[in-house]
């Protein structure tokens, strides 16, 4: 009966008709000839047409394909230094000295689909399955907001236990449960895709950003790893277009590294961002994620892909990211170890989770079950550690969730970001997220360390007036008060 | 019969208030940045005027639960005439 009922369920989800007015005679933009002639005509890129193409980077342009093309076939050891060093600097450029930290919430690991990579596949009985209560989320809030934590991913799988409804429960429960001074500011999803009427449901409750991946934007590659719903490759390639039609203006797409060929999923987020862009009239997407295959619980494809990408080809394909789309948020997962992080945060990445635990119902329980996970986990830190190592390297750690608050949204936040005048905003809100950090959560090495930075960051806000208000908001939070922003 | 509920006209007229009121203050209090934004919770979602400008103490108002504005350089307004703003919004939204 139940399984008649989610074969039911699965022939309602997809309304291929919402992406009709998307395409372009019919076929989507991944135009994998075109990538593959314009990847083999940059294939010998000469020097001075790669410093050319840094130069546009760092002058916040978005770079055409034929450019991308270029630096990812670059072979010149050198010229890769000095675009390690163009990733930082549009990264300070752009956002500042800071990282915007957040957590992984798992809720519901019930998933119809059977992707042959992930640990949650349909047909993975070694792997627990469960779905958080209301209670046993705010349970889970509340763990989450006593470590300090502002913003979250909160992650389902596909499945009719996780319909809209259910996702629009939970979103309610994470923006209504307070712990303490502390609570859920920014309620991110990453989940399946969505028609336009469900999308609708999900903007009415107050989304931040809605996520999906693509995974690899390689036709072929696509059928053959997934199964069930999630073989439809255009529903999913389209799933943000849609819900920018339905008034989700912040979207996050990403690709999952060692499925295909590492050089044609950057081409296919590019390819993803300029769709975007022109149909949403330059808005694209608000982050890109890059995550890498990782081991899983009874997943053996997971470690047997031919593509798997190593340590220096994944600082390499960020920094090219980073270059291409130089105003756009990038997310560096707890997936890679804590090593690989301090290395790539430092070629332009902006977000980072911390004291990440993703199997369900475990944050409150303070340990890892394996048999909960979608995969394993490269970063255990605590938030406090991962904070704590990351102002070692003078990055100060945000908790900022002011821009959607402000309607600094969508258009709005691209308009701002491309003209390199966001961080004005982002460092002194950096600065104040980071305070209400220190003084509710951080342990004693943490705000050794923490104070200084502050003080530093504070001492270079280049407009006085700047200063003055948020030496005045310091104020007003050291005497108790919280959440307050430029 | 268009199909739309009561609540949904009633937003459009709302949205389509906006628009004039936009258009109406630009006109009398010139350089004035506003940025309106729809309410979904606790996400103001833009959807007019602003541009790329950044403040850092804009005047924010929430109209009702649908609608709140952001004026960016209220400083440029004499007090009273923010007051007058704000009184017609809160008059019309409220």
């Amino acid at each position: 009966m139940a399984e008649v009922a989610q074969e039911s369920w699965i022939k309602r989800v997809i309304k291929p008709e919402e992406n009709e007015k998307f395409k372009k005679n019919g076929k989507d933009f991944i135009d994998e000839a075109r990538i593959q002639e314009t990847l083999m005509a940059q294939r010998n890129p000469d020097r001075t047409h790669i410093r050319e193409i840094m130069a546009k980077a760092l002058e916040l342009n978005r770079l055409d394909p034929e450019e991308t093309a270029a630096l990812l076939n670059c072979q010149d050891e050198e010229l890769w230094q000095e675009m390690y060093k163009v990733g930082l600097e549009i990264k300070h450029k752009v956002y500042g000295r800071r990282i915007v930290t957040f957590a992984p919430l798992y809720v519901s690991n019930y998933c119809v689909n059977n992707c042959t990579y992930c640990g949650y596949r349909a047909e993975n009985k070694d792997i627990h399955r469960q779905q958080l209560t209301m209670d046993e989320l705010a349970q889970e809030i509340r763990a989450l907001v006593g470590v300090g934590h502002k913003r979250l991913i909160m992650v389902y799988g596909e499945h009719p236990k996780s319909d809209v409804n259910y996702i629009a429960e939970t979103l309610k429960v994470a923006y209504g449960t307070k712990e303490g001074n502390g609570e859920i500011r920014r309620v991110n999803v990453n989940a399946a895709p969505l028609c336009i009427e469900d999308y609708k449901l999900l903007r009415d409750v107050g989304i931040g950003t809605y996520q999906v991946f693509q995974e690899t934007y390689h036709h072929a590659t696509y059928q053959k790893v997934h199964r069930s719903l999630k073989a439809n490759y255009d529903w999913r390639v389209y799933s943000l277009h849609r819900a920018m039609e339905a008034g989700v203006d912040d979207v996050g797409i990403g690709a999952l590294f060692g499925l295909a060929d590492w050089k044609f999923e950057v081409m296919g987020l590019l390819a993803h961002t300029i769709d975007l862009e022109e149909h949403f009239g330059g808005v694209g997407p608000h982050t890109i994620s890059f995550p890498r295959l990782q081991p899983a619980v009874n997943t053996p494809f997971a470690e047997q892909s031919p593509y798997l990408v190593d340590d220096e080809t994944f600082k390499k394909l960020v920094t090219v990211i980073r270059l291409s789309v130089p105003y756009t948020g990038m997310i560096l997962t707890a997936r890679e170890s804590a090593r690989i992080r301090n290395d790539v945060i430092n070629v332009g990445c902006t977000q980072i989770d911390a004291s990440s635990n993703i199997g369900i119902g475990t944050y409150s329980k303070e340990k890892t079950d394996y048999s909960k996970q979608q995969f394993i986990l490269g970063d255990t830190r605590s938030l406090d550690e991962a904070i704590r190592d990351l102002a070692a390297m003078g990055w100060i750690t945000s908790f900022c969730t002011a821009d959607y608050r402000c309607g600094r949204t969508g258009e709005c936040f691209m308009g701002i970001a491309k003209k390199g005048k966001i961080h004005n905003l982002c460092m002194p809100n950096a600065i104040l997220t980071f305070k209400e950090y220190l003084l509710d959560y951080a342990s004693p090495e943490t705000v050794k360390v923490g104070e200084p930075l502050i003080e530093k960051e504070f001492n270079a806000l280049p407009n006085p007036q700047v200063q003055k208000i948020v030496s005045e908001m310091l104020d007003r939070i050291a005497a108790g008060e919280r959440d307050l922003f430029l | 019969m268009s199909g739309k509920t009561e609540a949904a006209s009633r937003l459009d007229q709302q949205q389509e208030r906006i628009l004039n009121l936009h258009q109406e203050y630009s006109r009398r209090y010139p350089g004035l940045i506003l940025r309106w934004s729809r309410i979904y919770g606790s996400r103001w979602a833009h959807f007019l005027g602003g541009g790329a400008a950044v403040s850092f103490v804009p005047y924010k108002l929430a109209l009702n639960n649908n609608f709140g504005l952001c004026i960016e350089n209220s400083e440029i307004l004499d007090p009273a005439d923010l007051d007058i703003i704000v009184s017609e919004l809160k008059g019309e939204f409220a």
